[in-house]
């Protein structure tokens, strides 16, 4: 029975968009890499910035699904899907967490681990609006969600709309890194919330 | 009896057919979710003097025009691939298509000016101090705040036209989002990098970008204006001409016989055109970066690496 699963896990795996996630982590990769040369530079927190967006942009693919009207039928259900789906997440995470840690290790005073929230945050809201727009019927959101995520992000923490309270980038005094980390964990809650309630099966309760 | 010839009034309808089919990508452009979130966001970022320094503003309509522009114009071109049987027998060629998507940037063309024109009411009712311009004089001042914001928001568009016709792989759009932000990024805040800004290598690559700053300014309240090298009016001609590029770069795709001929022609001739353009902007304009206060103007020789005073 376990074995029938992997097997069913590794189509579901196999069916991802892979050369799109690759390439636009592939991007994300070596945009933190040139962030980590020119660590001692003001183009530093830009560009990791624009990796870590990306790698949310990279998290929109992990949904795409083709054929999800034909997948909607077998009995495999959207949870099912979603859940061995979620480690493709994992990737783009992956990679905002290891360059995160080299930024740090070659720059320990700017304390670059304090972006990790924001990291989550992004591959959250790239999921989250991935799984909206299947929702509302794109089989394949991952292309518009991806640039819309990636976009979004950047554009939200340059004008930082709510920085008379707290600042989107959690750099500065230790209060205000506490509280930008406290509102992205809160993003990403929220986002896999938003995630389980638009991955339901339409019309099919109690499926497996 | 005699047989008479008569004209073929084909050649008068495919030109003339050119204008319905830009009308309609127009409307499509128009209506674009992601163009009026944009425009809107545009709209709330330039009434009035909040965000960059003026010298720095073109980087709000390039920027919620022109970036978001690549991805839907890259969208619009793409989307008709998926009824290309149908589309195909059509009477518009490939081409036609192609070049009426090119003029349904106008659009974007047309928001970054009204964008530009609605921030200018505004300095207008209150002008900002003449130091706040840096060294830049009127001609200067008036093609960085009024030209190329505007050629930006065309271009990102035409660029996005550009990759919906030659890239079909799904994150083709976000690709070049990338590119673009990043190159530009590293080109036009390369005088407050650790490099020494006035050798002709940093005039170089804070030139050869397809967006690039003029100026930048302290935090909050502004308190100096940098201002950095090159010359604003040709580096309006330089992106200019990768407007035409690109145009170019679309039409290529599917164009045939006496079609691809010109269009060759035409991008051979902007490609010189370019390198003129870019080689006048580095070696003309501003050749070293000074620093503008209430108290005066002061060369700069060299900044620190973290781009702070």
């Amino acid at each position: 029975m376990a074995s029938v699963d992997w097997r069913r896990g590794g189509r579901i795996l196999r069916s991802a968009p892979w050369p799109s996630l690759l390439a636009s982590l592939a991007a994300a990769a070596l945009l933190i890499c040139i962030a980590a040369v020119a660590h001692n530079t003001g183009l530093s927190p830009p560009t990791t910035l624009l990796g870590l967006a990306a790698c949310g942009a990279a998290a929109a693919y992990g949904l795409d699904e083709t054929a999800t009207s034909v997948a909607d039928a077998s009995p495999t259900s959207r949870q099912r899907r979603l859940g061995w789906r979620m480690l493709l997440v994992m990737l783009p995470m992956t990679v905002s967490t290891s360059g995160l840690l080299t930024l740090n290790y070659l720059d320990p005073e700017t304390q670059w681990l304090r972006l990790l929230p924001l990291a989550a945050g992004a591959v959250a809201i790239g999921t989250g609006l991935a799984a909206v727009m299947r929702h509302h019927g794109t089989a394949a959101p991952g292309d518009l969600a991806g640039a819309i995520t990636l976009v979004g992000i950047m554009v939200v923490v340059a004008i930082d709309p709510l920085r008379r309270w707290v600042q989107l980038l959690p750099f500065g005094g230790t209060e205000q890194a506490a509280r930008s980390s406290a509102l992205w964990c809160a993003v990403v809650v929220g986002c896999i919330v938003v995630t389980l309630a638009c991955t339901r099966d339409p019309g099919r309760p109690g499926t497996r | 009896m005699s047989t008479t010839a008569l004209p073929i009034p084909a050649h008068a309808g495919e030109r003339s057919g050119i204008w319905p089919l830009a009308r309609l990508e127009a409307v499509r452009y128009a209506r674009h979710p992601l163009f009026l979130v944009g425009l809107l966001l545009g709209v709330l970022a330039g009434a009035g003097e909040r965000g960059p320094i003026e010298l720095d503003f073109q980087v709000i309509p390039a920027f919620f025009i022109g970036v978001f522009g690549i991805v839907i114009a890259a969208r619009l071109t793409r989307s008709t691939e998926r009824s290309r049987p149908i589309v195909d027998a059509a009477p518009a060629s490939q081409t036609k298509r192609t070049a009426a998507m090119c003029l349904a940037c106008a659009v974007p063309a047309g928001a970054g000016l009204a964008l530009v024109v609605l921030h200018r009411t505004f300095v207008l009712a209150e002008p900002f101090p003449d130091w706040m311009y840096g060294t830049w004089g009127p001609v200067d001042r008036f093609i960085i705040t009024m030209v190329i914001p505007v050629i930006a928001c065309a271009g990102g568009p035409l660029l996005g036209v550009a990759v919906g016709r030659w890239l079909r792989f799904p994150g083709a759009s976000l690709l070049a989002v990338i590119v673009v932000v990043e190159w530009s990024q590293i080109a036009s805040y390369l005088p407050e990098q650790d490099l020494d800004s006035g050798t002709l290598f940093a005039r170089a690559l804070h030139m050869a970008a397809p967006y690039t700053a003029f100026g930048n300014g302290s935090g909050e309240v502004t308190v100096w204006v940098r201002t950095y090298t090159g010359s604003p009016a040709w580096f309006a001609v330089w992106t200019l001409t990768l407007c035409g590029l690109a145009v170019t770069a679309a039409l290529w795709r599917g164009a045939e016989g006496a079609t691809r001929r010109i269009v060759a022609r035409t991008a051979g001739a902007l490609a010189a055109a370019a390198v003129i353009a870019l080689v006048m902007a580095i070696a003309t304009g501003n050749d070293a970066i000074s620093e503008s206060g209430p108290q005066g103007t002061v060369p700069l020789v060299a900044v620190p690496s973290d781009g702070l005073r």
